[in-house]
């Protein structure tokens, strides 16, 4: 299925109900889908030219980020997004792939919980983080986001895999319980805070550990390393340097955390 | 395949007409790593140590090949391990005691599932308790593993193995005229056998000198000497040796299907017969039960037949 938006977009449209598993209705039916947008109800013929009844494939054309929960609760298939995404992108997604060329707005991923999504923009704040409401945040899948990542990446995050290729913001990894982020550019202020459990895996030169909170627990020899780089490099497309060692650090001890900032080379 | 018939033999070499009987069993695959082949095959021989048949050691197992950096998940130097049982649950429980035991205790190793599909049995799942509470567990592409804390770093297991139905059982002796000269032959056949994937030699070395039958005049025993291949007792017994053998010996295959098996024995026996009676070799035989044990019945002459 391929939607193409034909209409400038004024107010925020909520996109949840259109994911390509519903690609098995009709063209007719789908045209009919009724979408919030802002205050008002439209059908989705409204909005987009629906074309290319594909099962299990769904192509969003001229997409912009005044379209939030894209790909929401998906289950299956693939959605390839041409263009920006807004808010909320892939929040409950369970299964299948997303593809966004552009960038997305705030809480993407967030309370994923399978599949993968693949970012080839930046992302907003709280991505992979709980929504307001549940008490985690991403609990399985893997986030890779070619670009930049806002504010509180990851926060309250019980599992899964995030890489992030540009700079993070503030607070990433704050109260994570479990899972894994791979940051491989700048990192912002008060990583991990109040970590529980999870790990953090980041550049020596891109962070400065000067929390109390945090324990050195030194330079070793981790065997799950190769397999992580492994993995992501075999869903993102593009190899990684594997390392078999990292510095690890240990902490938030002020809340009793065990979660782990492995230091790579 | 051609038959041969009666009475054949393959340079010299008398090939008897009898079979070995495979039964079904299941089998897992796991995949040791470490900083090096020497303690990678360090863990792999005391995993496999005191597993030579399923009567008494409830597991058979046996070191299937080297792996190469990469092969191994990790890109570490490793060794494929074979295991062999008669059930999923003493599978899964020999698993868990000999890695606890053998491998985690083994400097700078890890230990992963060698096969993708089968039935899930417990691997790491048991031994991440050793942690206690210190482990991590890790979700990596689709598959859970544990990082436990040890004296020289982390331990790495796989959450879960895979174990598939398998054969045991394959087999064929070797009659000679001399010890020496059987167990040259012995030798000569388990070095052609280990250079083939998906089969184990679970015997000391890969051969066996003690040959049975099942049960034995003692209540106790499940299973006693053959005493029809003992050359010692070749004029009080109804022997089935060779006349002018002296010894013989016993190569048994596991293997993860019929066609291993075959391949196995043939590559055997074909190493053996090369040998030809100038070495002493005067015949080809195979231990079977007059097939009350197993479905899977491995002709001598259909296996060997090819090259007669």
């Amino acid at each position: 299925m391929i939607i193409v938006c034909k209409r400038k977009l004024k107010a925020r449209l909520d996109m949840s109900p259109i994911v390509p598993g519903c690609a098995r209705l009709s063209k007719s039916q789908l045209a009919k889908t009724e979408l919030q947008y802002g205050a008002e109800k439209i059908q989705l013929g409204d909005a987009f030219e629906v074309s290319d009844q594909e099962k299990d494939k769904m192509i969003v054309r001229d997409s912009t980020d005044k379209m939030d929960f894209l790909g929401a609760a998906m289950r299956q298939g693939t959605l390839l997004i041409e263009g920006n995404a807004g808010h909320y992108l892939g929040r409950f997604m369970q299964g299948g792939q997303i593809h966004l060329d552009g960038s997305a707005g705030a809480y993407t991923a967030c309370a994923m919980r399978g599949g993968l999504i693949a970012i080839a923009g930046d992302v907003g704040d709280y991505a992979a983080a709980s929504p307001a409401g549940f008490l985690y945040g991403m609990q399985g899948g893997t986030l890779l986001v070619k670009g930049r990542a806002g504010h509180r990446l990851g926060e309250r995050m019980r599992r899964g895999t995030i890489m992030v290729k540009g700079a993070i913001g503030d607070y990433c990894a704050a109260r994570m319980v479990a899972g894994t982020i791979v940051a491989l550019s700048a990192i912002g202020q008060n990583p991990a805070f109040m970590m529980k459990r999870g790990t953090l895996l980041v550049k020596k030169s891109a962070i400065q550990i000067e929390t109390p909170f945090f324990a050195d627990c030194g330079y070793h020899e981790f065997s799950f390393l190769p397999l992580l780089f492994n993995h992501l490099s075999e869903v993102g497309g593009q190899p990684l340097k594997t390392s078999h060692y990292a510095h690890r650090w240990v902490g938030d001890r002020s809340v009793d955390g065990y979660g782990e900032i492995l230091l790579t080379y | 395949m051609s038959v041969p018939l009666e009475g054949v033999t393959l340079n010299g070499v008398e090939i008897e007409n009898s079979f070995a009987e495979g039964f079904g069993m299941v089998a897992t695959r796991i995949l040791i790593t470490a900083v090096n082949n020497k303690w990678a095959m360090h863990a792999a021989q005391s995993m496999t140590g005191f597993a030579t048949s399923v009567i008494g050691c409830g597991v058979e197992a046996g070191i299937e090949r080297y792996l190469d950096r990469s092969e191994t998940p990790d890109h570490r130097p490793g060794i494929s391990v074979l295991l062999f049982s008669m059930s999923l649950e003493e599978l899964a429980a020999q698993l868990t005691r000999r890695i606890g035991q053998c491998v985690l205790t083994c400097p700078t190793t890890a230990v992963f599932s060698g096969f993708d599909h089968g039935q899930d049995i417990a691997m790491g799942d048991n031994i991440r308790y050793f942690g206690d509470g210190y482990q991590i567990a890790k979700q990596i592409g689709g598959k859970r593993f544990w990082r436990i804390p040890v004296m020289d770093g982390e331990f790495l297991c796989e959450d879960r193995a895979k174990a598939q139905k398998a054969i045991g059982g394959g087999n064929f002796l070797i009659m000679a005229r001399t010890q020496v000269q059987a167990l040259q032959a012995c030798e000569a056949a388990i070095e052609s056998i280990q250079k083939l994937p998906r089969v184990i030699m679970p015997f000391p070395g890969g051969g066996v000198r003690s040959g049975s039958k099942v049960g034995s005049k003692y209540k106790q025993l499940a299973a006693s000497t053959h005493e029809s291949y003992c050359p010692s007792l070749a004029g009080i017994v109804d022997s089935q040796l060779h006349p002018e053998a002296n010894a013989t010996m016993e190569i048994v295959i596991d293997a993860l299907d019929t066609q291993d098996v075959i391949d196995a024995m043939r590559a055997g026996i074909h190493t053996v017969c090369a040998l030809g009676l100038p070495q002493g070799i005067l015949a080809i035989s195979a231990g079977n039960y007059g097939g009350k044990l197993g479905k899977h019945h491995f002709h001598l002459w259909e296996i060997a037949g090819d090259n007669i």
